[in-house]
């Protein structure tokens, strides 16, 4: 099947088929092989991830390792693996005040069915601003302009200081003013996670993006944490769209351990605002 | 120091232009009293679209997108959206789990409400203003992408190999409901019909939908909202269809019955 932007002249096609999609006999996939166990079909009795027995893995190598297995198909260089776990503890937990975090400790309090806290949680940080979307975005962004030096990437883009009148904002995916200022936590959670490498220009994404979030903050902005998960997945060969998905995991132990914290106090435990503090203005 | 005035006047304050609750008193919808204006003489559709898209519609034009609704939402597992249902009715997850995994897997470019309501729409709105300023139809759909030789349209193509049931019944109802073919559905059909000529491709149930709604004065981000839960009905019945069987009952696979295509055994090196 072909896909390009050039069509075909008109033809005089009628109606001789309509069969536009052919389905498959079969899923497919290249990421997991479960072998039968030969009483009954249905019951697997060897696992392969990326053609390693499962069972090697749990004995020889840690969760991050088999993590980066998954999503790039080969097992990680050792300063990769140090590399996510950082990512990952930096990650963990967004904090109380972050919309999916807020969100799931809502549905918490308000009673809803635990095992629902993370898929709302996970919903909501599926967004632009500041969820996995924008580490998508943000992981394009990266990968097209770092070739480029920062100022031609300003003049390009048309980067420059911005009022805060109308909130915050994210000059480019992954980077910009949080609420009014930079990140400054973000900042050192990037100093940390590059911290005793000697060799930052090992990480060329990674380095690119700190001179460019350097460039932002003549205008009050710079790293966001979604800037900073784009950066270290472009080091690790994940895709843009795999990112997505990875984010998400990754921030999922806060965002559910607020949230089930929340289902042990009482529905009065979040403020209900007043009448007065809704301020209707069609 | 930061200037956060624009936090600080929304800390601990809501500010909405959709509507208010009262407690005790009444809700606004829009400027519509829900307790005295909306429950006495709007249908639930009606309200639906007020809320979607802040537009109080005839009641005509609601009964016509309830019939569209219909049109979305079958008690099929084998569609997609009522799979993933009928998936969390095998692992006996509660029905409303089901319908949101459902509604969330229909935010789909492929199919579903929403995200093919919006494509079309801004489609049709686009195409049909090169249209009205001369462009044929021919080169209309000359930019549009190409898959297997024919153009990539959302609304005119269905991916499945059957003619679309929805249509007549959607015809039929505009007629007796007495609303008027607007100029977007009637250029939907004329494109309609050319494709069919040269591509084999017509219209289906969203492109009609698409049209019918740019010509009620719906943007396409109104057609989105108006979408966002239509498949939630079929999706319930799936899951009820489900629920009280045993595990691993639907759609039970077999380990030979997923095709692996990738690398073969390797020992991991120390």
């Amino acid at each position: 099947m072909s896909t390009s932007n050039k069509i075909p002249a008109p033809g005089k096609g009628g109606k001789q088929s309509k069969k536009d999609f052919v389905y498959a006999n079969k899923a497919q996939t290249s990421i997991y092989l479960e072998q039968a166990c030969e009483q009954n079909p249905y019951i697997a009795s060897s696992n392969f991830l990326h053609g390693y027995d499962v069972l090697e893995l749990i004995q020889k190598k840690s969760f991050v390792n088999v993590l980066l297995l998954l999503f790039t198909g080969e097992l990680p260089a050792q300063h990769n693996v140090q590399l996510l776990e950082r990512l990952m503890i930096a990650l963990l937990n967004l904090g109380p005040r972050h919309p999916a975090v807020k969100a799931s400790m809502v549905a918490g309090v308000s009673k809803a069915n635990v095992e629902h806290l993370l898929p709302i949680g996970l919903s909501v940080l599926g967004g632009a601003a500041n969820g996995a979307k924008e580490v998508e975005q943000a992981m394009l962004f990266i990968q097209r302009y770092s070739h480029q030096a920062v100022n031609d990437v300003h003049q390009e883009l048309g980067i420059e200081r911005l009022d805060n009148d109308h909130g915050e904002m994210h000059v480019c995916p992954g980077f910009g003013s949080h609420y009014g200022g930079i990140d400054v936590f973000a900042l050192k959670i990037v100093s940390t996670i590059i911290a005793d490498n000697a060799d930052i220009e090992q990480y060329k994404y990674i380095s690119w993006a700190q001179t460019f979030a350097q460039s932002l903050a003549q205008y009050d902005m710079g790293w966001l944490k979604t800037g900073i998960a784009a950066a270290v997945f472009c080091e690790l060969g994940i895709g843009a769209r795999e990112s997505v998905g990875l984010f998400q995991l990754i921030c999922a132990p806060g965002i559910f351990a607020h949230g089930v914290e929340q289902t042990h106090k009482p529905i009065t435990a979040i403020p209900m605002l007043s009448d007065e503090q809704h301020i209707y203005k069609p | 120091m930061s200037d956060t005035k624009f936090w600080d006047e929304r800390n601990n304050k809501i500010f909405s232009h959709v509507g208010h609750w009262q407690g005790g008193v009444d809700v606004i919808i829009e400027n519509h009293s829900l307790m005295h204006e909306l429950m006495k003489n709007a249908s639930l559709m009606q309200v639906h679209i007020l809320n979607a898209t802040g537009k109080y519609v005839e009641r005509s034009i609601a009964n016509w997108l309830e019939i569209n609704f219909m049109g979305l939402s079958y008690p099929d597992s084998r569609i997609w959206c009522n799979q993933i249902s009928a998936y969390a009715a095998d692992t006996n997850a509660s029905a409303v789990a089901a319908v949101s995994a459902a509604i969330l897997s229909t935010d789909s470019r492929a199919y579903g409400g929403s995200q093919t309501t919006f494509s079309c729409m801004t489609f049709l709105a686009t195409s049909y203003h090169k249209y009205i300023h001369g462009e044929s139809l021919s080169s209309i759909i000359s930019g549009e992408k190409v898959k297997n030789g024919k153009p990539i349209i959302v609304g005119f193509a269905r991916p499945i190999d059957k003619d679309d049931e929805r249509l007549k019944p959607y015809e039929l109802m505009q007629k007796h409901l007495a609303i008027e073919v607007g100029p977007y559905l009637k250029f939907a059909k004329q494109l309609s019909a050319y494709l069919d000529q040269h591509y084999s491709l017509t219209i289906n149930s969203g492109g009609y939908a698409s049209a019918f709604l740019l010509d009620q004065g719906f943007t396409p981000i109104d057609g989105y909202n108006v979408k966002a839960y239509a498949v939630a009905s079929g999706a319930i019945a799936c899951h009820r269809n489900l629920v009280a069987s045993p595990p691993n009952s639907f759609l039970p696979l077999k380990c030979s019955d997923v095709q692996y295509t990738g690398k073969a055994y390797r020992q991991i090196s120390s």
